[in-house]
């Protein structure tokens, strides 16, 4: 029996994805959020069908101008009902999402806000403009007995159409702060797009260290970020001020700082090697530098007082990209440092160098092609953890008695790993899915590596309980096992659309869960580019016919052990 | 007459001081069948002004003629800054890749390419420390052509996320957002977005040329000029063809009331003024369906239902894209496909909340009709660089 007009909202969610290649399970903390958005707007509220699964327009959809029917959001509607449909667009970028696509949601909103007592909410990171796009026009000429669609932005700005109704915005800090929590802003996305390397870095005359900040992903979020930190420390006087950044700036900080001061519309320059080529100040400019990383601060301090003896006026502060946690440098009376981000740099005296007592190679920031583990990392990343015995994975009596614990190292190490893992991907397969064990550790290192594919890479994890009952099944018998699961779903979706696919794991013991994957995999005719170990304790080139490409690789210790 | 025989092998066409769309295909559009037939000798030598779109015409007739093996030559410009800017804009490695199955065909006249030049266009210059976007962007030779070849849908969709991410680079973000007059995340978002789905949608191309260049327009400003090229049917074609399936071109509904004020060269409209919800039919000249084109919710394909899923093709990607470059932009829309030539720009008179009201300029021009499809946009540039 249909509750009364006058009983709690009933809402339903879809969360919808654009460009990836499959659905993807909504998690938990997003539902929440939809259920305090629809507290917020209507107070009392049902939650009718909370979204599970994210509704996906692939990329070649959106290329070829078409789209799925309005069907595909799983919305139902009564005559009688209280309704508050959210279609949830926030976890793509605005930049993916092209005029055909917002034009479709728009028409999906107005389709469920048809009377008085229905409401459509649409979730997007930013309003599309009012001028041009047609995303405004099927809503903006509701009429006043319809429904109403309420459209919202990250900042939590809210617009409404329609139905003339009583809402009490929810407050924008609230909002903002949970929406940046789900999707991220400027500040997170950076942190993601730092690649800590490991390697041999030749960082200064004296100094080596065992790992260099890699900024080059995140060139476009380190020009917000030094935009809004130089406008908030030089307010006003940002429009008078020439940038300085020293001669020897890794490209990607000279890119960001190039796009830094066009949007500021300021002058930047290079501070010369050589004091004799020093340019003269200009009179009534203040200077600014902004360096990718302060080490030691020797090159600071070096360059900071040329500029004051120079006669140059130099602002209060001074801008670092990355700086490490024990470098003072305020005491020398120079421009204090405002970093980006603070981190340790572990660099140490070249006489005292481990890696340079075994004469090897120094890495080059720029050209490390090198996409595998050399031993000295690997044995480096194994014993910087505490080994435990083995708390998940293989059944019990299987279980190692000593196992690094992967977690503690995908959290020290995961962009790094992950960095690299990317490097063999697209080397393998560019754009593929990740398949791999529904266990925490992988799924970190596959968080890892999200970012860098514009948010569009995949996972489909497969739990244990499935590898194990699959195990020696046939393939319709794998099928039904899969059946009614968000994997057998994800995994049909792949299929049809043979999409690429690589398998993932932390550690390949003795080839089970690989095989089990595989199995698996093949039921679903999926054949994988590649199975992609971090470390490989069965090395071979292939498995089933599936290349093998493992970032380090040692002979079985479970044989020798069990 | 400039059209000669130079020798007994190569026709000579010598090109106009300034090429433009209208002005660098007329030349050759105007050839006899023989002519055509003949190995021709595209010359540049008097060439002191240049337009991306009109060196892109001259792209469509290497295309063209290279497709039916016909033999076509270069011969570069006396003016030394016209040569320069050929070659920064990496206009022969274009001309040579749309030439692609008829390579050796392409010949570029003798002693006019130094061979350091040449060098030059394999390998862009190396970064300099250039302080500002626009020059760095220079210096990584981000502007001028660029050409994809495509078979298979993959390498579609990697043509569009290509271009896109290229158009959203913080350089290029930085450069647009001090030198237009909005926003410039939606050059990538919408213009490129649009200008490149639209182009790959054509049946029968596998190319498209995609180029970009800042152009002096006199007193001191310029505009950014991007050019989209493929060699599809064109796209008036492509409607014919719906409409005599007996198929309506109206796809979805045009809740709008943008307005068309119509100028017509070399052919009669019906109607002065045409409005975004109309529909063309049978009895609609080849002028009325280019305009039609791009009307919201106007398509040539038809709504199709896969094994999988049914699938809706949308008509609103030209829609936005015209809106986008002369609402938002202040800029203007020219589309050259077949024997018709469209102008978009926005009606200078003010206009009421919610209509939008451009002026059309339609022209219907003779000769042999250009082989593809070409949009152009122009945006004023709020300064020169």
């Amino acid at each position: 029996m249909p509750s009364s007009p006058r009983g709690p909202w009933q809402v339903e969610t879809e969360v919808v994805r654009v460009g990836t290649l499959v659905s993807e399970p909504v998690d938990e903390k997003r539902r929440k959020f939809h259920e305090w958005l629809a507290k917020r707007l209507v107070k009392t509220v049902t939650m009718r069908r909370a979204a599970q699964f994210t509704r996906y327009v692939p990329a070649d959809d959106i290329q070829n101008s078409v789209l799925p029917s309005t069907e595909i959001l799983g919305f139902t509607t009564s005559e009688t009902d209280r309704e508050l449909k959210i279609i949830d667009c926030s976890g793509n970028r605005y930049g993916d999402l092209g005029e055909n696509f917002l034009q479709w949601v728009a028409s999906c909103a107005t389709k469920f806000a048809t009377r008085a007592e229905q409401v459509s909410v649409i979730l997007l990171p930013s309003f599309p403009n009012t001028e041009f796009s047609p995303f405004w026009n099927p809503i903006i000429d509701l009429p006043a007995d319809s429904g109403t669609v309420i459209v919202m932005n990250k900042a939590g700005d809210l617009e409404r159409r329609g139905a003339p109704r009583q809402f009490e915005p929810p407050s924008r800090k609230i909002f903002q702060a949970k929406y940046r929590e789900l999707n991220g802003g400027p500040g997170q996305d950076f942190e993601d797009k730092v690649i800590r390397r490991i390697g041999h870095f030749n960082i200064s005359e004296q100094y080596c260290s065992h790992f260099f900040f890699d900024g080059s992903r995140a060139v476009a979020e380190l020009a917000d970020l030094l935009h809004e930190k130089i406008t908030s420390v030089a307010g006003k006087a940002a429009a008078r001020t020439t940038l300085i950044v020293p001669a020897r700036t890794d490209p990607w900080m000279e890119q960001a700082v190039t796009a830094t001061a066009g949007r500021l519309t300021v002058p930047w320059i290079k501070w010369p090697m050589d004091a004799a080529e020093i340019p003269r100040a200009n009179e009534g400019t203040s200077y600014m530098f902004l360096v990718d990383f302060i080490n030691t601060g020797a090159t600071y301090t070096t360059v900071a007082q040329q500029a004051r003896e120079a006669g140059y006026r130099l602002h209060r502060y001074s801008v670092a990209a990355f700086m490490s946690r024990d470098c003072h440098v305020e005491a020398n009376g120079l421009p204090a440092v405002q970093a980006i981000k603070q981190v340790a740099a572990e660099r140490v005296a070249r006489d005292h160098c481990d890696q340079c007592k075994l004469a090897l190679p120094h890495t080059d920031k720029y050209r490390d092609e090198f996409a595998e583990l050399r031993s000295y990392d690997a044995w480096h990343i194994l014993t910087s953890v505490g080994w435990d015995a083995e708390s998940y994975g293989p059944p019990v009596p299987k279980r190692l008695r000593h196992f690094p614990p992967f977690t503690e190292i995908f959290d020290k190490f995961g962009d790094c790993l992950a960095y690299k893992l990317e490097l063999i991907m697209q080397e393998v397969a560019p754009g593929a899915v990740i398949v791999c064990p529904e266990e925490p550790a992988v799924q970190m290192l596959v968080r890892r590596m999200q970012p860098w594919a514009e948010d569009r890479m995949v996972a489909v994890p497969l739990p244990r309980e499935a590898l194990t009952r699959a195990e020696g099944v046939n393939p319709s018998g794998v099928k039904r096992i899969a059946a009614g699961t968000g994997w057998g779903r994800q995994l049909d979706h792949l299929s049809q659309r043979q999409a690429r696919v690589v398998v993932l794991d932390e550690i390949n013991a003795s080839n089970e869960t690989a095989q089990q994957m595989l199995h698996i995999l093949k039921a679903f005719h999926i054949h994988p580019r590649a199975y992609t170990p971090v470390f490989n304790f069965v090395p071979a080139e292939q498995l089933d016919e599936v290349p093998i490409r493992a970032l380090y690789e040692l002979p079985s210790p479970r044989r020798v052990w069990t | 007459m400039s059209v000669e025989a130079s020798s007994s092998e190569w026709l000579r066409v010598l090109l106009p001081g300034t090429i433009t769309t209208m002005a660098a295909a007329a030349q050759v559009s105007q050839l006899s069948d023989t002519n055509w037939q003949t190995p021709l000798d595209l010359d540049l030598a008097d060439v002191t002004r240049v337009d991306m779109a009109g060196l892109t015409t001259l792209l469509s007739v290497l295309n063209e003629r290279s497709a039916t093996g016909h033999e076509t030559r270069i011969s570069m410009p006396r003016d030394p800054a016209v040569t320069e800017l050929l070659l920064e804009s990496a206009f022969p490695s274009a001309a040579a890749m749309v030439s692609r199955p008829q390579f050796r065909s392409l010949i570029w006249g003798a002693d006019v390419l130094p061979i350091q030049d040449r060098v030059r266009l394999l390998r862009p210059s190396p970064s300099q420390p250039s302080s500002t976007a626009y020059q760095r962007l220079r210096d990584e030779r981000f502007f001028g052509f660029v050409t994809y070849s495509f078979q298979a849908e993959p390498q579609i969709a990697s043509v569009v996320a290509t271009e896109r991410s290229r158009w959203r680079g913080p350089l290029v973000l930085s450069f647009l957002d001090s030198a237009l007059a909005h926003d410039g995340a939606e050059i990538a978002r919408v213009v490129i977005h649009e200008l490149l789905t639209n182009a790959i949608l054509h049946p029968g191309g596998d190319v498209v040329t995609i180029s970009s260049w800042v152009t002096p327009t006199g007193s001191g400003r310029a505009e950014l000029t991007i050019s989209v090229w493929d060699n599809g049917d064109c796209m008036i074609r492509a409607l014919r063809t719906g409409l005599s399936a007996q198929r309506s071109l109206r796809v979805a509904d045009a809740v709008v009331d943008d307005t068309f004020a119509v100028e017509s060269s070399g052919w009669q409209p019906r109607s002065a003024k045409y409005a975004a919800n109309w529909t063309p039919d049978d009895t609609s000249t080849d002028e009325e369906l280019l305009l039609a084109a791009i009307f919201p919710g106007i398509s040539h394909r038809p709504a199709e239902a896969t094994p999988h899923r049914r699938v809706f093709p949308q008509g609103y990607g030209l829609h936005a894209l015209y809106r986008c470059v002369v609402d938002l932009f202040g800029g203007s829309l020219e589309i050259r496909t077949g024997r018709q030539q469209l102008n978009l720009v926005g009606n200078r008179l003010r206009r009421q909340r919610g209509t939008h009201r451009y002026r059309a300029h339609l022209a219907r021009l003779t000769g042999r009709p250009l082989h593809g499809n070409l949009l152009t946009v122009r945006l004023p540039m709020r300064h020169a660089q």
